[in-house]
């Protein structure tokens, strides 16, 4: 498996089965190994926790059972670019 | 019953809080269950921005690579290309000289062209105070525990406040605003 692959697999998994786990686990939190379900958790950390010790690898997909796609998360437009650095550099 | 408080602050000036924006420096790491894995730990000290245009905390592609993390998700995000795919990790963080740590704390993977390798996003900044304060000489952050959710652990101990007391904004009143300036230039020459 190539790293994009565990995650596609995982994630056409989780779609398959979105509908089911909006019924019983929404806003939980599912961890998918290869193309089965690891378990449902309250949080991302205990989640993530559990999927790393129960998988043993670290090619685990952890997602929030919620409906997609979701708006888009936005990212430091002047971080990205380096405009913050422009000025004079001050060390901390 | 005290409520635990995980704080964070420095000192800083206008001018660099103008050029710079609000920068800390926090040791990221792998998360426990990794380190378990892996049989080792490792750890890299980076520079943040503490950022309220950023939905998550980042971190950059090249401290990602360092460490050797292993993506948890595909994640779409909109930067200065416009939408794209990212990817999500999961890491321990700490603000330096702070007793601020997270834990298995979720973030995107962002590209950057200049020495900010992470950005402290609304994530944590929605559970936080965050002190913004050229004119005062300080910056700060302050998690108070009470809406720590469970992948955030901190000490409990107390702590001097988030704006040091020497930082503070002077007072209104002029004559004690001058004896006080008078009171530090003095100070200052005796250091001299």
């Amino acid at each position: 498996m190539t790293p994009e692959d565990y995650i596609d697999i995982a994630n056409q998994w989780f779609s398959d089965h979105l509908p089911e786990l909006l019924q019983t686990h929404r806003g939980k939190w599912i961890v998918i190994f290869g193309n089965e379900s690891i378990g449902v958790f309250d949080s991302f950390s205990e989640a993530y926790r559990n999927g790393i010790k129960t998988a043993k690898s670290e090619k685990i997909v952890v997602r929030e059972i919620r409906e997609e796609p979701e708006k888009p998360r936005e990212i430091s437009i002047n971080a990205t670019l380096g405009i913050i650095d422009a000025g004079p550099s001050i060390s901390l | 019953m005290p409520v635990p408080v995980s704080r964070y602050s420095r000192q800083t000036t206008l001018q660099e809080l103008y050029l710079q924006g609000p920068l800390i420096q926090v040791t990221v790491s792998l998360p426990e269950e990794v380190k378990k894995l892996r049989g080792r730990d490792e750890e890299i000290t980076i520079t943040a921005l503490i950022d309220t245009g950023a939905t998550d905390t980042c971190i950059s592609g090249t401290v990602a690579q360092k460490l050797g993390l292993v993506s948890i998700e595909r994640v779409q995000t909109l930067g200065v290309h416009g939408v794209g795919e990212s990817n999500r990790y999961s890491v321990n963080f700490t603000f330096t000289g702070s007793n601020i740590r997270l834990n298995d704390w979720p973030v995107t993977e962002f590209n950057t062209s200049g020495r900010i390798d992470m950005l402290i996003g609304r994530d944590v900044l929605s559970l936080s105070l965050f002190v913004y304060g050229g004119s005062y000489g300080a910056m700060g952050l302050e998690i108070p525990g009470v809406q720590i959710p469970d992948w955030v652990s901190g000490a409990t101990q107390e702590l001097p406040s988030v704006i040091p007391k020497q930082a503070r904004a002077p007072s209104r009143n002029r004559k004690e605003r001058r004896k006080a300036e008078k009171l530090a230039r003095r100070e200052q020459r005796k250091k001299r």
